[in-house]
């Protein structure tokens, strides 16, 4: 099989050639997902060569045609072959997806206002989400524990995390600290869903997601929690996908947009790879040490991405960054890669890809769609300082949404 | 099946390429019209494919036998696989009138295999599934001419 681009105005034309047939649909499906992936979502599929279609073909029709609709794209066929318009007539999909029969997808709403500027790597696209709209940030727990790994029964409490609060910290899900003992993990809670890594050696990450009357709740040990809303929505795209935009450059920007020296964020990004490190054990006080005082060196109990890893993932990233932090607030943040004065803590959970709708975004369908509809592929606390990790750089993005609050009030714990 | 070409597969997808080989070859040595060589194709296609990837519970290596006849103008295709029974005629028909969201992918293979042959039937016989699939050759313009 064979495929050619050619643009045709805002459309992208691709030109197959060669057989759809079961053995060809997954290069085909490929292709379609690697060009979506690089911004085009109007796609024209010119099938005059292709010379043969069965059903293994329609479906990744039918699986980009319903995709590119999701996100306000487009997905046509033009100038269909004699044999695949035979097929796609006797499927009854003839009408639905070639050019010019009601096939063609009607045009994204109008746009709400926006600011648009450009840095070194990226532009931007900034959005006013809720107006005049600030998070509160409460600082749970002691994050010095970690270091011994001495965390107990008195330092664990049941949080739940409703919609309009994110998180992140070590936590586990279960029934009180003695259930959880052995697989606390780093966490993260945003837009009523929550996914942690629990370090019992499944490595397997697990999800709550809120449905009518639950809410996700969280044996967390310590974390940083934002309870309110975002003032402003910041959508930006990197120039060249091989010069993707740091978690740094990102974070700066969002300061920025937030005019405070204190903010939170919840970011929803295609990865062009993450940087971090995962608890190995949980960092729980044993029982059974024959001396509470031989305590474990915290380092040997995390693993680290040796280099960057889920680079090809959709991730939300949530966390706090601040220019200045506050007494409350320093334990829990470390400083980030380059810039001195900035300091963060924030973590990952990476997903399958799928493509991100352009333009304004809600921040609670966005997360939901991807904990409904993609796979979980791993939880990390992002590591921004690259000297802890040879040679591995810091997380990158391609693309995405970041929604952005200004943190007026750190309380050292949550009522 | 009086005289018949006897092809076996294993239960691999990229026996798919090969199976397009031999419906081309079979229908080049009796002058079969594209469009039915295409429409035989797609249907052996569809069988092959779901018994490649439905039939077997384990990852053992299988062989799937395929019978091609072409007598009386009317050519006969029989696929017969020791999978477990199935009966792909009992699957209910997709909705071809249902808006493209609401459409189910499952069914639509064995929807084209009706659409496209004569007549298409299943049976269990020693252990073994065989579909039978016919076409007649009607619309063919050159043998019109010819004759």
């Amino acid at each position: 099989m064979e495929i050619t681009e050619h643009s045709l105005g805002a459309d992208l034309e691709m030109r197959v050639k060669g057989r759809l047939d079961s053995s060809w649909a997954d290069p085909l499906a490929l292709r379609l997902e690697e060009t979506i992936r690089g911004g085009r979502h109007r796609i024209v599929l010119n099938l005059a060569e292709v010379t043969y279609l069965s059903s293994a073909g329609i479906r990744v029709l039918i699986k980009f045609y319903k995709q590119l609709q999701g996100i306000q794209g487009s997905f046509v066929i033009s100038a269909p072959s004699e044999q695949v318009k035979t097929v796609l007539d006797l499927a009854g999909l003839g009408a639905l997806l070639f050019a010019g029969t009601g096939g063609d997808l009607t045009p994204a709403s109008v746009a709400k206002e926006s600011r648009h500027f450009e840095r070194e790597h990226a532009t931007f696209e900034v959005f006013e989400y809720v107006a005049g709209a600030s998070l509160t940030c409460h600082a749970i727990g002691d994050p010095t524990l970690l270091q011994s790994c001495r965390f107990a029964e008195e330092h664990c409490r049941a949080l739940s995390f409703p919609e309009n609060e994110f998180a992140v910290g070590l936590g586990a899900f279960g029934n009180g600290f003695a259930d959880c003992r052995n697989r606390f993990g780093e966490f993260l809670a945003a837009a009523g869903a929550a996914a942690y890594l629990p370090t019992d050696g499944t490595n397997i990450p697990d999800y709550l997601v809120k449905a009518e009357t639950f809410v996700p709740v969280v044996e967390v040990l310590y974390g940083l929690t934002c309870a309110g809303q975002f003032a402003h929505l910041i959508r930006f795209e990197a120039k060249k996908e091989a010069l993707a935009v740091a978690l740094t450059d990102l974070v700066e920007v969002g300061l920025e947009i937030a005019g405070t020296e204190t903010a939170g964020m919840v970011l929803v990004a295609e990865s062009a790879g993450l940087t971090g490190a995962a608890l190995r054990r949980s960092p729980v006080r044993q029982a059974s040490d024959p001396s509470l005082f031989a305590h474990p060196q915290i380092r040997e109990w995390l693993s680290f991405t040796a280099e960057r890893a889920y680079s090809r993932s959709l991730a939300v990233v949530a966390g706090v960054a601040t220019h200045a932090a506050p007494a409350t607030l320093a334990p829990f943040v470390r400083p980030l890669d380059k810039h001195p004065q900035l300091a963060g803590h924030f973590h990952a959970a990476a997903f399958s890809h799928r493509p991100l709708k352009k333009g304004e975004l809600d921040v609670k369908t966005t997360v939901a769609t991807l904990f409904e509809s993609e796979v979980l592929q791993g939880v990390l606390h992002l590591v921004g300082d690259s000297r802890e990790i040879v040679g591995a750089g810091q997380s990158e993005f391609v693309r995405g949404a970041c929604w952005v609050g200004p943190i007026t009030a750190i309380s050292a714990e949550r009522s | 099946m009086s005289e018949y070409l006897l092809i076996s597969f294993k239960n691999q997808l990229t026996e798919i390429e090969r199976l397009g080989q031999v419906v081309e070859g079979f229908a080049e040595s009796h002058g079969l019209p594209p469009k039915l060589t295409f429409e035989l194709n797609v249907a052996l296609e569809e069988i092959l494919t779901n018994v490649i990837s439905y039939g077997y519970n384990d990852a053992a290596e299988h062989d799937i036998l395929l019978r091609l006849a072409y007598a009386n103008e009317t050519v006969t295709a029989e696929v017969e696989d020791g999978g477990q029974p199935f009966n792909p005629l009992a699957a209910p028909p997709p909705d071809t009138n249902a808006p493209l969201e609401e459409r189910r992918v499952g069914g639509l293979g064995i929807h084209l295999v009706r659409k496209l042959m004569d007549s298409v039937d299943y049976r269990r016989e020693e252990e073994k599934n065989r579909l039978t699939m016919q076409k007649r050759v009607t619309a063919n313009p050159s043998r019109t001419r010819d004759a």
